[in-house]
């Protein structure tokens, strides 16, 4: 996406040059898979381990540390606040979002805007309408976007991921050809222009709320692919899948009670950190244009870039929304790194 | 290694070829077309049938297909509808614009991203580290858009510092030997050029580097931790050598190998940010064309710009390859 | 090898830390306040222009740019709309409309000091009837279709019969134009910008300039990239034009006919964000710029800026498509409509100052505008009775408008947009919201995909048929509107070589079609113009034809 190239995996600890399998210059495999390793890096944090503590070890010992770190704390009650607002909008805000209830007190064209007071405690958008009703409901929209379009690039980046991954441990040379040719397709979509992507995709379907969600959300697809096959084939060289082969358990059981389910560590904590980049990258397309089409309807992103106009003469119209998607994003950010940083062994010394 | 390259290269051409038709059957079904942006709004529905009829745009995908293949093979990669010049030449008009405005973030988040990620890691816990990360986060988590606003009223509008728009102040005479603004003004000794061209790049060049700013600092910061552990460290400060040759030679030096890799790989994202901040700060590069292209369906442009920018993307992690390996014998001996 | 030089990379970022901090600290501001005369003028256009030739071109900027430097026949007064002398320093026509006699100015010398004669004018008139080939689309002689049809010989079938027939120089100085049949489009025709006059020289320079290449992929000749190779007569001569910095330079040309321009140089440059063009504005990178944003006007003129006021010659409507919903083929829907828009407001707090509330579907600055049309107040009692008595309390309709365009009588859209379905939604209409970019919203209003719209049109030249014409001369899909006699008043009206009469059918046209109210017209609003403090202004132009020779440095 456009604002953030690489800010799905903003703290680039991946493709150090021990990492084996998936080695820095990937033996050569392929020219795009550069942005893609470092994803590999946190897929393969959940593979093959020393201690062997297995899946259930790491997730207790790793909360343990969360609730230590600072970081996760912030991150933590960030998202607690924000998702708590926006569940409860409705209750909160004091007036409606869409009603122009002031409509004649505000005159952008002579420069007469109302700032805050004691009814409007934000004071008036553009049109008259309540600035501190319009950011609570707004919150609610902005979470939308962003779950529903993590969902998006994680639905279809899980399957496509998932494939490949399944394919490559269990499918024998007709499953690593799969692998490959599907790995290919999705190196393609690393090197269109993100921007490109979500804007054809846009135009394609026309502009909505859903649109912007689609297009944020299939952005992604080609991290969260990337991510569950490299954690799939990391799991699927372990010994317990062995165990299970020779046991004579069907290859898409195994694929699927087993593997599966213990490489979805990573992913998670991937859908963390795509969360925030979901919320600035909606702002990004709702300043392209490709918001939401009723403006009445409050949503950060789309606010933002709409008071961008006004920002000389009432720069709270631009300021609120942009703190809102700042904190919220970082708040999203804090906790996605600190579950990564708890459960990579490397990080959390 | 050579073969390494030549296979590398080899691959581009699958890879583009797969891209070229994913386009064309792409922006083909967008809906809206050229003769929409092309024709005022008052034109008829007959002028614009003979509009597309005219462009070729009403024959089938295919041979629209193959003629493009054709032209290709021969180095042209057609012609932009909007402004009706040749696509490499509107391509290589507004490349230098792009290429200096990346340059100079990337040299801005790599000259403050590595020393400030550096001193973070040493210092781990400080107040300094503090602030490098937090400030890193609040980066990545502020839409370029918005903060490129930012710094044009601050530093443009209130304080008067820096241009708020272009590239170059208008009306400066200059000698245009290569459209690099900076490489031409240092050859004909045309000084004032230069200081005006970094005088116009410090804005947008601020903005655009807050991401891969925030990227290295925090990279650097995580692979300096790690390497500060390493067992060969260890030894080395053990064996009584020198704190600066042990930083110098083996802290930072293997620290540095991810980082680069990194830095290939911001280089080539950079063009998809550029499309924000060139069309915030009005800077006429390729962002902003390709930008206005797909508001007025302009195929050629869209087509032949995706291609040649996704071949330097792809060029530029060939290089970081060959250069990684040859900092890094491991890789080598692959 | 890697022990030894281990440092130098650092070294060299260290240098190219400092250099960049350096580069950042020591800013100073160079520019200089003080204007003095030499000192270019720099304008801010939305976009560059697309060829140094008009003919080819249909935009707005390339004509700002060519109306600097190429001369028409006729063109429209300095700061209004009439229509008055510009090479030609009287016309007539004959009776029936056909015949078109021009008075050539004397002394008229182009910028390669070739003189203006009758001759020179045929040359141009017949070159444009004349060319073939990839000329002949529509996107490369726009506005030669739109006035004269098509070409001597036509290469599409689909192309209509030329209307041009000759033109003959009867002396030095006269040159007659002869068309097959009057049409209203004349002579604000003869105005407009693609058809400025080019010298002799040019012409022969030019002559074999071709479009080459095949379908699809034409390039246009080398002359319209390169400043100097086409002379035209006006007061700028094209210097310059950097496109790799969107930036034309003209030159005042010291040998023309009238005043000589105020300005030794001026400059046009692209920024097409519309707070980008204010930023550079305040931050002083440009000395005046176009279509200011309404919002922008007031903090504009508060922080010393000039904001001339144009007059309107604009109008903005909301279109009904009475196809698309059969509801809105209920004219009581439609007036319910209507008296549901607070139009009033949307003048109030959004549009920029001079702006007014339009009564029909032209502004009041054009001939053939009539006091007695009914009129439709905002009252939205009335609105939800009317609603009540034609059965429709639950109606739903979708609304469209267009992103990422401000058009000259469409500032914020928006904005325009949220108000008016607010409005509709506050007496019982449930509106559906659809918004597309600028590509795609054309075509879907053109084909009657929404039900609701927003569109208006600025005139090219003084003559109602340039705006009503545009929509009601033929049943379309853009308004799903079946009014046979509306339809052959309005073919009479426009065939009628006489002013007069044409101007009194206009009216009767007006009446007409506020009584059927295809759309609700809302308002002509002015587009802004900023210029900076120490910059006398031209005259501004309700068609946006400001000609920047008036302008100069204050002193």
């Amino acid at each position: 996406m456009p604002t953030t190239p690489n800010a799905q995996n903003p703290s680039d600890d991946a493709g150090t040059p021990d990492t084996g399998t998936t080695g820095p210059a990937g033996g050569g495999t392929s020219l795009l898979t550069r942005k893609a390793d470092k994803v590999d890096r946190l897929a393969e944090l959940m593979g093959p381990r020393d201690n062997g503590t297995g899946g259930a070890g790491i997730w207790r010992t790793a909360f343990r540390r969360l609730r230590r770190s600072p970081m996760a704390i912030s991150g933590a009650a960030i998202v607690a606040v924000f998702v708590l607002i926006a569940l409860f909008a409705p209750l909160i805000a004091p007036y409606s979002a869409t009603a122009q209830t002031w409509g004649g007190e505000v005159f952008p064209n002579q420069n007469i805007f109302v700032g805050p007071r004691a009814e409007n405690w934000l004071g008036l958008d553009n049109l008259g309408r309540d600035q501190f009703s319009r950011m609570v409901i707004g919150a609610r929209q902005t979470l939308l976007v962003g779950v529903v379009a993590t969902l998006v690039g994680f639905g279809v980046g899980a399957l496509i991921g998932g494939t490949a991954g399944a394919a490559a441990t269990l499918g024998g040379r007709w499953g690593r050809t799969l692998d490959n040719a599907i790995m290919r397709v999705i190196d393609m979509m690393l090197a269109l222009p993100t921007l490109l992507l979500a804007v054809t995709v846009a135009a394609l379907i026309g502009a909505s709320l859903t649109t912007v969600m689609l297009a944020v959300g299939i952005a992604q697809v080609p991290i969260f692919a990337r991510l569950l096959r490299g954690a799939m084939i990391a799991q699927g060289n372990r010994d317990y899948v062995l165990a299970a082969r020779a046991l004579g358990v069907r290859t898409h059981r195994i694929a699927l009670t087993h593997i599966l389910p213990n490489s979805l560590g990573p992913v998670i904590v991937q859908s963390t950190l795509t969360l925030a980049t979901a919320i600035i990258d909606a702002a990004a397309l709702s300043y392209l244009g490709l918001g939401n089409p009723d403006p009445s309807f409050p949503e950060w992103g789309t606010m933002l870039a709409d008071a961008q106009r006004f920002l000389s003469s009432a720069p709270q119209l631009a300021v609120y929304p942009a703190l809102g998607i700042i904190v919220t994003a970082l708040g999203f950010t804090l906790l996605g790194e600190a579950m990564r940083e708890a459960l990579d062994p490397k990080l959390r010394k | 290694m050579l073969r390494f390259i030549v296979r590398r290269t080899l691959q581009l051409i699958p890879t583009l070829g797969g891209l070229s038709i994913l386009l064309f059957i792409w922006l083909q079904r967008l809906p809206g077309g050229p003769e929409y942006a092309l024709l005022p709004d008052d034109a008829t529905d007959a002028q614009r049938a003979q509009l597309r009829r005219s462009l070729g745009l009403d024959e089938p995908l295919t041979v629209q297909y193959v003629r493009f293949l054709r032209n290709i093979l021969q180095g042209d990669l057609g012609t932009s509808l909007q402004t009706g010049r040749p696509v490499m030449e509107e391509f290589f008009t507004r490349f230098p614009a792009t290429f200096e405005l990346s340059v100079t973030a990337m040299l801005i988040a790599v000259a403050v991203g590595i020393p400030l990620g550096y001193l973070a890691a040493r210092r781990r816990g400080g107040i300094l580290d503090f602030s490098a990360v937090g400030g890193s986060l609040i980066g990545i988590c502020t839409p370029v858009f918005f903060l490129a606003f930012i710094l044009k009223v601050v530093f443009a509008e209130r304080l008067g510092l820096f241009p708020s728009a272009f590239r170059l102040s208008p009306g400066l005479s200059r000698t245009d030997l290569s459209g690099f603004v900076i490489l031409d003004g240092l050859r004909t000794g045309e000084l004032d050029v230069v200081w005006d061209a970094l005088m116009h790049l410090a804005l947008p060049g601020l903005a655009l580097a807050s991401i891969p700013l925030a990227v290295i600092v925090r990279m650097t910061r995580a692979s300096v931790l790690e390497v500060l552990d390493e067992d060969y460290v260890r030894t080395a400060n053990a064996k009584g050598l020198h704190r600066r040759t042990v930083r110098g030679r083996h802290v930072l030096r293997n620290a540095m190998l991810p980082v680069v890799t990194a830095i290939g790989l911001l280089t080539g994202s950079l063009f998809a940010g550029a499309v924000l901040t060139e069309s915030v700060f009005a800077f006429p590069g390729v962002g902003s064309f390709v930008y206005a292209a797909t508001q007025t369906r302009d195929y050629p442009v869209l087509t032949g710009f995706i291609l040649l920018i996704a071949t330097m993307y792809v060029l530029i992690n060939l290089l970081v390859d060959i250069s990684y390996s040859l900092l890094d014998p491991r890789v080598r001996a692959q | 090898m890697f022990t030894k030089t281990s440092r130098k990379p650092l070294a060299l970022l260290a240098a190219a830390a400092s250099v960049a901090l350096l580069a950042t600290a020591c800013a100073e501001s160079e520019r200089d306040p003080e204007s003095d005369a030499a000192e270019p003028f720099v304008f801010a256009a939305a976009g560059d222009i697309k060829s140094l030739d008009p003919f080819l071109a249909s935009d707005g900027e390339t004509f700002r740019y060519s109306r600097q430097v190429y001369e028409t026949l006729l063109e429209h007064e300095s700061g209004g709309s009439e229509i008055v002398g510009g090479l030609a320093e009287t016309w007539e026509q004959s009776e029936d409309g056909t015949e078109w006699t021009f008075n050539l100015r004397d002394g008229v010398v182009f910028h390669d000091g070739d003189e203006l004669t009758a001759e020179v004018v045929c040359a141009n008139f017949d070159r444009w009837h004349n060319l073939s080939g990839a000329w002949q689309s529509s996107n490369n002689s726009y506005y030669w279709q739109a006035i004269f049809g098509g070409f001597a010989e036509n290469e599409d079938e689909e192309l209509p019969e030329s209307r041009y027939v000759s033109c003959e120089a009867t002396d030095e100085l006269t040159a007659v134009i002869t068309i097959t049949e009057y049409s209203s489009i004349f002579p604000g025709g003869f105005s407009l910008a693609a058809f400025g006059i080019l010298s002799p020289t040019s012409l022969e320079t030019i002559a074999d300039a071709e479009i080459t290449g095949e379908e699809g992929g034409y390039t246009l000749p080398d002359y319209t990239t390169e400043p100097g190779a086409i002379a035209g007569s006006g007061p700028f001569t094209a210097q310059g034009w950097n496109r790799d910095q969107a930036e034309v330079t003209l030159q005042r040309f010291d040998d023309y006919w009238g005043e000589p321009a105020g300005f030794e140089t001026m400059i046009l440059r692209a920024i097409p964000d519309e707070t980008a063009r204010r930023q550079a504005l305040e931050a002083g990178d440009v000395h005046g710029y176009d279509l200011v944003a309404p919002a922008d006007v007031e903090p504009l003129t508060e922080a010393g800026f000039q904001v001339p006021t144009r007059d309107v010659f604009n109008v903005l409507y909301l279109a009904f498509q009475q196809e698309t919903s059969e509801e809105l083929g209920d004219l009581q829907v439609r007036q319910a409509l209507a008296h549901a828009v607070d139009r009033q407001r949307i003048v109030d707090t959004i549009l920029p100052e001079g702006g007014e509330v339009a009564t029909q579907f032209h502004p009041d600055t054009l001939d053939g505008w009539s006091e007695n049309v009914t009129t439709y107040d905002y009252d939205p009692e009335l609105a939800e009775e009317l609603l009540a008595e034609a059965g429709q309390e639950d109606l739903t309709l979708d609304f469209c408008y267009p992103t990422e365009v401000t058009r000259p009588y469409m500032p914020a859209p928006r904005d325009i947009f949220d108000v008016i379905s607010q409005d509709l939604e506050s007496v019982g209409i449930t509106v559906e919201a659809k918004s597309y970019e600028w590509t795609e919203y054309i075509p879907n209003t053109d084909s009657g995909e929404c039900s609701l719209y927003l569109l208006g049109w600025t005139g090219d030249y003084n003559d109602a048929y340039n705006f009503l014409g545009t929509w009601f001369s033929v049943k379309n899909d853009a308004w799903g509107m079946d009014e046979p006699e509306l339809f052959d008043a309005m073919a009479e009206a426009s065939g009628n070589p006489d002013p007069e009469e044409r101007i009194a059918a206009y009216q009767g046209l007006n009446e007409q079609i506020m009584d059927i109210l295809p759309g609700l017209p809302i308002s002509s609003s002015p587009p802004s113009i900023v210029f900076a403090e120490n910059v006398n202004p031209p005259n501004v132009s309700p068609l946006t034809q400001e000609n920047f020779a008036e302008a100069s440095w204050k002193e």
